[in-house]
């Protein structure tokens, strides 16, 4: 018991520093990241926010101009979220090169968990151009083992 | 107006016409939901008001805004006779380390114009944003003629917790000086775009000050604005991190 124990600690501290490594390196990315939308496929990558509660990860995207829940596909897996909602050819007016001319089908995003969740209990509504899933965090089975 | 030296930075600070004293002078910069940075495009389209000056740094991103074909300064000054309103508008984020500069110019600017009030625009994130229909907007006031003021026009004030950023030091400068400020605060989305939060603003702000704005416009432009201010939004992100922003999370220790 104790050496699992023991285990678990490090295991949750190595999934601690390798979270926060990828979010320094996220962010560097997004310092140095482009425009949010790729003219070439004609598809835009929503804003996204992500948060935890004690028991679920929380994800927010904002789907401007998405008309209903019909036109929204979210596949989750255990650490990774991905997005695809269809637009009815949207164009954003603009003297703006990438943009000019350009008309958007889609809203694509793949997003990496923080940690592993159970994607059977994702919850999810759409409001206001707005879509939140809630993934329940996936709960470690512990089982008491009575000593010989 | 010119440059000037404040803490030691080069700031430049240039008005093309005199303004008359008394005006209201109101700030949106791009912050929580970019509320106030939306209000101020807002009040700037709605009043027609005129490109007056500007407000430059060596310690501001080595940006140029181009608008219709001009190169201009991201962060511009506007005025309106109609209310005697001054407006400062800022297209990009500024970084935590041009905010000292950048808020004592704001009050020296302040205090230079003889202004009546300063007023900031902005919004307080809340985590059940997605289930208001309406965001309610608070208030803080510097003074406490602002604050008296504030709560007879029926604007609750926030009595706790902290401010962070561009506003958190233009108030402790407007303390030092005692000049008057109030902050409208709607309660919005941290991350994305709040058109809607931005419209709660400005109604509060035209209730206050007796300036019509026109926010059925914004309501209805609301989708095409979420979608066009994603990128600033993003930026913006990157420089509220920087700011220590859940900062306003944080309950303080003191009772007094």
């Amino acid at each position: 018991m104790s050496s699992e124990y023991i285990g678990d600690v490090i295991e949750r501290f190595m999934r601690r520093v390798t979270r926060e490594i990828r979010e320094m390196i996220e962010r560097f990315e997004e310092e140095l990241r482009g425009p949010l939308c790729d003219p070439s496929t004609q598809c835009l990558e929503p804003l996204t926010e992500i948060f935890e509660t004690p028991d679920e990860v929380v994800i927010r995207f904002d789907l401007p101009y998405v008309r209903d829940k019909d036109s929204i596909q979210v596949s989750v897996s255990e650490d990774t979220v991905t997005l695809y909602a269809r637009l009815e050819g949207v164009s954003i007016r603009t003297g703006h090169i990438v943009y000019r001319g350009v008309k958007f089908f889609a809203y694509r995003k793949s997003v990496r968990l923080p940690c592993e969740v159970d994607p059977e209990r994702t919850r999810a509504r759409f409001k206001d151009g707005v879509l939140e899933l809630r993934l329940p965090k996936k709960v470690k089975k512990y089982y008491s083992i009575r000593v010989e | 107006m010119s440059s000037e030296v404040v803490s030691g930075v080069s700031v430049e600070v240039k008005l093309y016409k005199d303004v008359p004293q008394d005006s209201l002078f109101v700030l949106g910069l791009p912050d929580v939901g970019l509320v106030g940075a939306i209000a101020v495009m807002q009040l700037i389209r709605n009043l027609n008001m005129e490109e007056i000056g500007y407000i430059d740094s060596d310690v501001f991103p080595p940006i140029a805004l181009i608008r219709k074909g001009e190169p201009k300064r991201p962060v511009r000054i506007f005025y309106s006779q109609t209310g005697n309103v001054l407006a400062l508008a800022s297209e990009v984020a500024l970084p935590v380390s041009a905010l000292p500069v950048f808020s004592r110019s704001i009050v020296d600017l302040a205090k230079k114009l003889r202004v009546k009030s300063l007023v900031l625009l902005g919004g307080v994130p809340v985590p059940n944003r997605l289930d208001i229909e309406k965001p309610k907007v608070y208030g803080i006031g510097v003074l406490s003629s602002d604050r008296e003021y504030l709560e007879k026009m029926g604007v609750e004030l926030i009595e706790e917790g902290f401010v962070a950023g561009a506003y958190a030091l233009i108030m402790k400068e407007c303390v030092k000086e005692g000049i008057s400020c109030l902050a409208l605060l709607a309660e919005s989305y941290l991350q994305y775009p709040d058109p809607g939060a931005a419209a709660s603003v400005l109604e509060v702000f035209s209730k206050i000050t007796g300036i019509s704005v026109d926010i059925e416009q914004l309501k209805s432009e609301a989708e095409e604005l979420r979608l066009k201010l994603r990128e600033l939004m993003q930026r913006t992100m990157s420089a509220l991190r920087e700011q220590q922003k859940s900062y306003e999370y944080t309950l303080p220790l003191m009772y007094v």
